[in-house]
């Protein structure tokens, strides 16, 4: 498991609107995929976002705009127990970000991406959307791409 | 019955008694677990669920009592902004509230198969719809949703229910502490902290210990069917 940020992303950033992307991924081969993938994966998730986020009483004049992607293996489903830990993570990761939209406001946009490529097509295409203006309504959602059943 | 020296586990234990139930008590709080339960049919055993030794060891327990039906109502309180919290903090709210009811679920999962057991896990509502300063605990609260959710198809084919009771505000210790910090985040006094969240639950009060443990009781009933996620919230959550 690891949440990184992106450098390239960050990268256009603005002084006045910056956005980052975190990656959280994890490893197929755990031997314990809960701990593993939900207790590490939150525990840097939340560190991660303590950095990327201005505190509340920061004065900026546009939304820090974060995309967290929840990068799932790609095989999981055999095994119960695996595939129970998946979708733990997809949800806990949700439970984060809609708790942080709830808190922080209008001083950030944070959404999640889960998927179980992240080098798709439709992930770059869902970044792209929610780095943009036309995503400014868009606060604290899910976009399902791939890991549908994982999410429901 | 995990966390049964709390309000909400003590409330469960009481009212399984009023059954004539035989409960293994587990809590963390070794004298307040003697204090309210050392009584006759009920066997306690204090220990930290963080560490795998222990729920081992209290797994073995289980099996010794023959135990087939298991509330896991322990937890810790996991309020606070965002840039209040710090690593170890995370670590031990997921550790404690998530991780642990994993394992130990895990761990008992063999007797509970042979004797079509049923887990009851006390959630939140802050598992079903998040809330402000509450991250660390959300995250906790919507992994455990996510992992009954997809689990529980599965261990039903080998006859184990499991099933999640997310009550909403309950008048315990823990929620007052937890409104303690919303209230000093948001700049206000407890009594206004607490009026307000009042105002945003339809059924107008905040539940007692008493019927958010008759719902987990409810919940607990091996040999009929239950919701396998019951809101008992006053209307504030939906599902």
């Amino acid at each position: 498991m690891s949440v990184m940020g992106s450098p390239e992303r960050l990268g256009r950033a603005t002084r006045s609107a910056p956005s980052s992307t975190l990656y959280v991924r994890v490893n197929p081969a755990a031997d314990d995929p809960f701990k593993e993938w939900v207790e590490d994966a939150v525990v840097e998730l939340l560190a991660s976002l303590r950095g990327a986020l201005p505190p509340p009483s920061s004065d900026i004049a546009a939304p820090v705009t974060v995309a967290v992607i929840v990068a799932l293996p790609p095989t999981m489903d055999d095994d119960p127990w695996r595939a129970a830990a998946g979708n733990a993570l997809v949800e806990a990761v949700r439970g984060i970000v809609g708790s942080i939209t709830m808190e922080l406001g209008n001083a950030v946009r944070i959404n999640t991406i889960v998927t179980r490529d992240e080098g798709a097509q439709a992930t770059q295409d869902a970044l792209g959307f929610l780095s943009s203006p036309r995503a400014s309504f868009v606060a604290g959602s899910t976009f399902d791409l791939g890991g549908a059943e994982c999410a429901s | 019955m995990t966390g049964a020296a709390g309000a909400i586990g003590s409330a469960i234990v009481d009212g399984l008694r009023e059954q004539a139930e035989h409960v293994v008590a587990q809590d963390v709080d070794a004298s307040a677990l003697q204090q309210r339960h050392g009584a006759a049919h009920t066997v306690t055993t204090d220990g930290d669920l963080g560490h795998s030794g222990y729920r081992r060891a209290l797994a073995d327990l289980c099996r010794a009592n023959t135990v087939d039906t298991v509330i896991l109502a322990h937890g810790v309180d996991g309020a606070g902004p965002l840039h209040q919290l710090d690593d170890q903090r995370v670590r031990r709210v997921m550790g404690i509230n998530a991780t642990a009811v994993v394992a130990l679920t895990q761990d008992l999962m063999p007797q509970l198969r042979e004797r079509g057991g049923v887990v009851v896990i006390v959630d939140s509502q802050a598992g079903l719809q998040s809330e402000p300063n509450l991250a660390a605990y959300c995250g906790a609260k919507f992994a455990l949703v996510g992992w009954a959710r997809r689990l529980a198809p599965a261990l039903a084919v080998d006859g184990v229910r499991l099933r999640l009771l997310c009550p909403g505000c309950t008048r315990t210790p823990l929620l007052l502490a937890a409104f303690g910090r919303f209230a000093e985040a948001a700049g206000e006094s407890l009594d206004e902290a607490l009026a307000r969240r009042v105002s945003n639950i339809p059924v107008g009060r905040m539940a007692e210990v008493e019927e958010t443990a008759a719902a987990a009781i409810y919940l607990a009933d091996r040999s009929a069917p239950r919701p396998s996620i019951l809101a008992a919230t006053g209307g504030e959550v939906l599902l």
